[in-house]
Parts: C-alpha cells; sequence; structure tokens
C-alpha cells in the first residue's frame, strides 16, 4: 500500500524536476539579464576591438541588409555577388539581453551603420512603459554611449501586425507607444547621443477574416521620439511595390514627414523576381525613400538571394542604376 | 502447461481479435491505394519532409506550429519517413498499423473489463465503422493520436491491478495524444475518471491519488513543452483548438452538426446509453453505472463541442477520438443484453445473437453509406490532372491553381513550392497581376475547379474570361469525379514581344 502511495506521489515531482530540468537547459530566460554579457569564445572579454566611427550621412538612396550574427563574412559575400555598397546592417537583439557590442563593431568595421531591432518577445510593454525595465535599460543606454559610433536603434518592429506578441492584439497602440517613449527618455536621461530611432511599422494595415493589422499612423509615437521611419514589406509572386507599400506610405507620411526608408524587404524566388527587383529598386526614388535593406535571411520564406542568379543580376543592376 | 502451449492457448482464445483484426484489414487495405492525397495528408507530408531537412541540413521551413493542430515534430516526420520508403500507401500504412493496435487495445479492455465477448464485440464495432475504416487509411495526426489516447486508458485500467508502471505509461500516453492533436485535449478528464471510477471498489482514495497523480504530470509536462515551444506552439494552439471557431470557415447551425454526428455514430451512441439503461436495470454498482455514462459522455464530447463552436468540417476530424470509448459502451450494452435477454426469454440468446449482428451490420452499412468529408480524389482522376500539369509545365514559370494544390504539388516535387499560386480570393489588384502574368507569358498551367457544372466562386469565372480572352490557352484535361471536376490549361508561350512586362 505503501508502495502504490509513494508511486503516486513521486510521478508528478519526477516529471516536474525533468521538465524543469530540460528547460534550464534549453530556454532563454524571460528575465532581462543584468549582468554584462559574457565573453563568448573568440571574443574579448574587455569587449570589441575598437572601432572608427563612420562619419557624414547616409547616401541617398542607401543599400543595407539584414543578416545573422556572422556579419563580417555575409557582408563581404552579398558585396561579393551583388557589387552593392553595403551602408546598413541590420540585427536582432532580443529585449533582456545586453547590448550586441560585437556585432555593432562588425558592421561599423566593414562600413555599415548598425540598425538594431530590439525584440521585446518575452516583456509586457506596460511594464516597460511604468518602469519595470529601467534597471536593464540604463545598463543598454550606457553600453550603447560606450559604443561611441553612431547605431541606428528600433523597437518592437513591425508592431501593427498581428504575429508578434506586442503587436495587435496583445498589445494596443497606446501602450506601445508609451513603451517607445519611455525607452527614449531613459536614453534621454542618460544622456545618449549616438542614437537613431527608427520606429518601423509592417506594410500590412488590413483587416483580415480572423486577424487583424492596422494603419501604421495608430502606432506612431511622435516626432519628437522618432528620427526615421522603416517599413517592413516583402513583394509575393507577382506584387506590385504599389500594391505592398503604397497605402502605408501615404498613411505615415500623413503623420510626418521624418526621412522614410524600406526596414526590411524582399522579392519571393519565381520567374517573376528578377522583374520586382528592379521595379523595387525604381520605385525608391518614385516614392521618396531614403534606401532600402535586404531581408538576407531564410526565415518563414527563403527571401536569401543566394542561389538565385537571375535575382543575383537584377540586383546588381538595379544597384548600379541607383548609383548613376 | 508449457510455455509454448501456454502461448498457443492465448493465442487460439484470443481468435474474436484475429476475425476482427482480418475484417479491419479487408474493409481498409484497399484504401491505402484507392485515393490520392487529401490536402491535409499532403501538407503533412511536407511538413515532415520539412522537419527532417531541418534537423539533417538545418534548412529553415515553415513556422508550421503557428497553424497545425498537433506538433510537427511529432506525427508528420513518422509519415514522412514512411513516404520516403513506399510512398503514400506506406505512410497510410502507418496509420493503418495503429489502428490495428488501437482496436487491439479496445478487445483487451473490453476483456479485462467485462468478459472477451464484450471485448470482441467492442472491437469490432470500432473496425467496422466508417470512421474506424477511413482512419486506418488516412496519413493526419488523427489515428496517431486516438492510438495513444486508447493507450493511456488502457494503462488507466490496467492501474488498478497493482501495475505501477502503468500509472506514468497513462500520462505520457495522454501527453503524447495531446501534443499529436491538440483536440483530444477533452477525452483527458475522461481518462482520469476511468481511472477513479474503475479503481473505486479497491480504495477510493488511492485511486482519487492516482487520478490527482495523472492530472497533475500531464499538466506540468504539456505546461513545459508549452514553454519549449514558444509562441508559435501557443498560438497554433489558440488558433486551431481553442478559438477555432473564431479563426477557421463558416459557422455551421448547431443542429446540422448534431445531425452529422448522428450519422456518424449515432447507432454506437443509443448502444452506449442502452448499456447505461441496462446496468442500471440490472442494480449494477454505481461505480460501473457511473464508469458507463462517463463512455457515454466520451463518445458525445465531440459533436457538443463542435455544436457549441459551430463548426461542422472539424466533426469529422475530432468525432473519432470518442469512438473507443464508445465502442466499450456499445459492447457492454450487446453484451450485457444478451445475458439479460438469454434469463427472461425463451431463445432470448439467440435473439440477442441477432440484435447484435444487426447493430454491427448498421454500423457498417452507415459507415459505407455516409462517407467521411476527408478524402482525397480517386487515383485516376488525380492522375490525368497531375499528368496534364507536368506535360503542361514550362520551368520557370508560374502554375496557378483555384484553391490549394496540395495534391498536385506532392504529385509534382519538381516545380519549386514559390512557383506555386493558390488563388483564394481575388480583388482588382490581384485579378490585373494574374492578367498581366498571363500575357506575359509567366503562367503556364492554370487549374480551374467545378462543382455540379459551374465554378466553384466568382473569381474562377473572371479568370476563366481572361483565359478565353488570351487566345493562347488550351483545355489540357477535364477530371471528373461525381459532381467535381477540375479543368487544366494550358497557357502557350506569347509570340513576340509583350509591352509591359519587366
Amino acid at each position: 500500500m505503501r508502495r502504490s502511495w509513494l508511486a503516486t506521489l513521486v510521478m508528478p515531482v519526477v516529471a516536474a524536476a525533468v521538465t524543469a530540468g530540460v528547460l534550464a537547459g534549453t530556454h532563454h530566460t524571460t528575465v532581462p539579464s543584468l549582468s554584462p554579457s559574457a565573453p563568448q569564445p573568440g571574443r574579448s572579454a574587455a569587449g570589441p576591438p575598437s572601432v572608427p566611427c563612420l562619419h557624414g550621412p547616409l547616401p541617398k538612396p542607401f543599400t543595407g541588409i539584414a543578416i545573422n550574427p556572422q556579419i563580417t563574412a555575409h557582408v563581404q559575400a552579398f558585396r561579393r555577388a551583388t557589387a552593392a555598397p553595403i551602408n546598413l546592417v541590420e540585427f536582432y537583439n532580443p529585449f533582456g539581453q545586453p547590448f550586441q557590442r560585437w556585432e555593432a563593431a562588425q558592421a561599423v568595421q566593414t562600413g555599415a551603420l548598425p540598425l538594431i531591432q530590439l525584440n521585446p518577445r518575452h516583456t509586457p510593454l506596460a511594464k516597460i512603459a511604468s518602469g519595470g525595465y529601467d534597471p536593464y535599460l540604463r545598463l543598454y543606454a550606457d553600453a550603447v554611449k560606450a559604443f561611441r559610433c553612431q547605431v541606428v536603434l528600433s523597437f518592437g518592429h513591425e508592431m501593427n501586425g498581428w504575429w508578434y506578441p506586442w503587436g495587435l492584439p496583445e498589445t494596443t497602440p497606446a501602450t506601445f507607444i508609451a513603451a517607445w517613449r519611455h525607452i527614449h527618455d531613459v536614453f534621454a536621461a542618460r544622456h545618449v547621443t549616438n542614437v537613431t530611432w527608427s520606429w518601423d511599422p509592417s506594410h500590412l494595415y488590413q483587416h483580415f477574416r480572423t486577424k487583424s493589422a492596422s494603419p501604421a499612423s495608430e502606432w506612431y509615437p511622435g516626432n519628437k521620439y522618432v528620427d526615421w521611419v522603416g517599413v517592413d514589406g516583402y513583394l509575393g509572386p507577382g506584387q506590385t511595390f504599389r500594391e505592398i507599400f503604397a497605402y502605408q506610405l501615404h498613411n505615415i507620411r500623413s503623420v510626418t514627414r521624418k526621412p522614410v526608408y524600406l526596414a526590411e524587404t524582399g522579392v519571393a524566388g519565381g520567374p517573376g523576381q528578377a522583374g520586382q527587383i528592379a521595379q523595387l529598386f525604381a520605385s525608391l526614388r518614385g516614392y521618396r525613400l531614403t534606401g532600402l535593406v535586404w531581408f538576407d535571411l531564410n526565415r518563414k520564406q527563403p527571401w536569401r538571394l543566394e542561389g538565385r542568379p537571375a535575382g543575383i543580376a537584377a540586383f546588381r543592376k538595379a544597384v548600379a542604376q541607383l548609383r548613376h | 502447461m508449457s510455455e509454448e502451449n501456454a502461448l498457443a492457448k492465448r493465442f487460439n482464445d484470443a481468435w474474436p481479435l484475429w476475425a476482427v483484426l482480418i475484417s479491419q484489414a479487408v474493409l481498409t487495405v484497399p484504401w491505402l491505394w484507392r485515393t490520392a492525397p487529401f490536402t491535409d495528408e499532403a501538407l503533412y507530408l511536407e511538413a515532415g519532409h520539412a522537419e527532417w531537412a531541418h534537423w539533417l541540413h538545418h534548412v529553415h521551413g515553415q513556422d508550421y506550429a503557428s497553424w497545425f493542430s498537433g506538433a510537427p515534430t511529432l506525427y508528420p516526420p513518422l509519415a514522412a519517413a514512411a513516404d520516403s520508403a513506399g510512398g503514400l500507401p506506406a505512410a497510410r500504412a502507418v496509420s493503418l498499423v495503429l489502428m490495428f493496435a488501437t482496436t487491439a487495445l479496445i478487445y483487451l479492455m473490453g476483456g479485462r473489463l467485462f468478459n472477451r465477448l464484450i471485448g470482441g464485440l467492442a472491437g469490432a464495432l470500432f473496425a467496422v465503422g466508417g470512421l474506424g475504416v477511413h482512419y486506418g487509411a488516412f496519413a493526419t495526426f488523427g489515428p496517431f493520436a486516438l492510438f495513444f489516447l486508447t493507450l493511456a486508458a488502457w494503462a488507466a485500467i490496467r492501474v488498478r491491478d497493482g501495475g505501477f508502471g502503468w500509472l506514468p505509461l497513462c500520462a505520457l500516453a495522454l501527453v503524447t495524444a495531446n501534443a499529436a492533436k491538440y483536440a483530444t485535449l477533452p477525452w483527458d478528464p475522461v481518462v482520469v475518471l476511468l481511472l477513479v471510477l474503475h479503481g473505486w471498489d479497491s480504495g477510493r482514495w488511492e485511486a482519487i491519488g492516482r487520478a490527482c497523480s495523472v492530472t497533475a504530470t500531464v499538466l506540468i509536462i504539456e505546461g513545459g513543452l508549452l514553454v519549449l515551444g514558444g509562441a508559435d506552439y501557443a498560438r497554433g494552439l489558440v488558433a486551431t483548438t481553442l478559438f477555432r471557431s473564431i479563426h477557421w470557415g463558416a459557422p455551421s447551425s448547431a443542429a446540422s452538426v448534431l445531425a452529422r454526428a448522428f450519422l456518424l455514430t449515432g447507432v454506437l451512441v443509443l448502444a452506449t446509453a442502452l448499456g447505461v439503461v441496462l446496468s442500471v436495470l440490472k442494480h449494477r454498482p454505481k461505480a460501473l453505472t457511473l464508469f458507463l455514462c462517463v463512455l457515454l459522455l466520451a463518445a458525445v464530447l465531440a459533436p457538443i463541442e463542435q455544436a457549441r463552436i459551430h463548426q461542422l468540417p472539424s466533426l469529422d476530424k475530432n468525432i473519432g477520438f470518442g469512438l473507443p470509448f464508445a465502442a466499450l459502451g456499445a459492447g457492454y450494452a450487446l453484451g450485457e443484453g444478451r445475458s439479460w435477454l438469454g434469463r427472461r426469454l425463451a431463445g432470448g440468446r439467440l435473439i440477442a445473437a441477432g440484435a447484435s449482428i444487426v447493430v454491427l451490420v448498421a454500423v457498417l452499412v452507415s459507415g459505407r453509406l455516409e462517407g467521411v468529408q476527408f478524402r482525397g480524389p480517386g487515383i485516376v482522376v488525380a492522375g490525368q490532372i497531375v499528368t496534364a500539369i507536368r506535360h503542361s509545365y514550362r520551368p520557370g514559370t508560374y502554375v496557378i491553381s483555384d484553391g490549394g494544390a496540395r495534391m498536385e504539388q506532392y504529385y509534382l516535387p519538381r516545380i519549386p513550392q514559390q512557383n506555386w499560386i493558390g488563388m483564394f480570393a481575388t480583388g482588382e489588384g490581384a485579378r490585373d497581376r494574374i492578367a498581366n502574368q498571363i500575357s506575359c507569358g509567366e503562367v503556364s498551367v492554370i487549374v480551374l475547379r467545378k462543382s455540379a457544372g459551374s465554378y466553384d466562386h466568382p473569381y474562377d469565372k473572371s479568370i476563366a474570361r481572361l483565359l478565353n480572352g488570351s487566345g493562347r490557352a488550351t483545355l489540357a484535361a477535364v477530371a471528373t469525379q461525381g459532381s467535381y471536376s477540375t479543368e487544366v490549361y494550358r497557357m502557350a508561350s506569347p509570340g513576340g514581344r509583350s509591352g509591359g512586362c519587366g
């Protein structure tokens, strides 16, 4: 009898212990770490090597790429393939993790401005707005300030879509705006002057049958808090630039005259890709955009140009035309 | 008796099970080859292959987890492995093996709970029904989850006899069933109640303790899995299962859902209800009567839930999870009715045997008449469509399909995924784009579908007008099955230069 009771009691305890062990071994903490980043193999514990900062404005229109952490190798390979001047490199920094100095330094070393997407995946935005993450934000701000070179910082991109927890329906525009302004204020209070604030909504604005995106203007934190506006959007098979971006660009320009660029874009592979890439670049001037960032990663769709000779050739040609 | 003789005796004693399994095989095996993959089958096989590519070659695939109704890492890779080894029939054969195992578990449960006759009847009622046959040749989450759900119920029943290894097996089988198909979650309380009621007479507190233990273990592991899976899995669970009514399809009336459910499993549910009545009439222990009530509840859970959320399409998928419980209850009713009639009427046993045959035939016939919704097109029809597309396709062009074309994609893996364009609705912009693609020669094949002789959707008509207007479309094949037909158009390359083409 006693043995049976023991077995009954022990089972959930063992399950809890094993589950906790597995989670501890595999899951990233959702609590912001306040300690400085641990040195990683091949990285100096004292931080990245000192890099000469870039000076002067970006060319107009500029070209950039969004890539994985192997920044130097990826940028070099992309430059070789497309002959594009990479003026900006975009990468992703989970909220709660330390400022990625090493990646930012790599971007600067390749001659590009770092664009950091700070993604609050496991963080309630209301708590950010109410100061619940101020110790982390102060550390982050100080790390950016110590980096000295100019960086572009974006928080909670594509907030007006339904696919991220920091967007609809879990987060309202008011909460997002309050969080954004609070982060900006923390940086201002720490006298951080080397940040360009980029607010990056998605091109989607429609209500679909089961889910909704909303017009970007509803989420705009205000001219005082934003320097650049970056729109994210991708061209599917046969889609035109106008179909994807026209509405949201018009909507954004109804609330601000800040410089607008494409903060994440790409064209799906397929027979029409080359023509669409040409159209994408041609539209930059037509829509008065300051540049574009090519999303050179394979995520939900294979957006990378690698292995697509027609796409690479079109990209190369479009960049050459842009420079002339 | 030597060990060998004991084994032979056990084998011979199980003749009702062998008979049932042979019947199940006879009814099911032809379906392994008879149809092309249904949309869901093709989709899960594609996801399974993508998972393998991710595990072996770190290839990034789609985030299936955020819109699948079961973990894409569990069943799909298994089916994909079988598909690689022997094609669609092999992937379906995995389901058939799982269904054989489920039938055997039902037989064993009936034998342990009541007697071998009831076990045999329960197994037969499960195996010959339309849903049982359908699941046995259907490469989706369903048969996999159903097997583990039944295994959990079997383990719950074995626990009472002191084999405490059955307790973790019960919990793990439930977790596997739930992870494989989230829609099995409503049957977790059923298994837990079986654990309590079956163990009630041998120590109620122990039975309650075991139920609490299994519940806690399942909650802990599933909570952990959800955290491990992350937001994508949580989204998948919410969108496909918890709030399915909000996210999927047009609503159906509760009456239409219940009417459909009655056609699919009505005979079994009525027989199970009769079992409850017989238990009351024969003054069986309250725990047994309650046990039978739980079986009845399990049998009607899916129809009630589907009626609540006003969703007919997923009824056929989910109603199967109550079948093992319904079959057990119905088996009990037939077996108990036989002894009850035998004692009261001369020739009562004969009448009961006749009644059992009538019920079995009713289940068999209703299963044959009431075709389950989710079948792919016949293999001949699919062959016509696929051959026409294969011969018409020009590399580097698009194939435009009315709705999804997963069956076609399954058979034509050499056409890159991004070259298939599924039309689901067309606004002005999209129609202009398709017109442009057609006139620029970027499209080599267009697939349109008709129902009862006319196009299914308004946009089909506009595409058909575009085809006629282009002067380059040739009807390559018309494949007809019942009132549905599929037209495959071959688009010739445009001669000379086309204005406005990038």
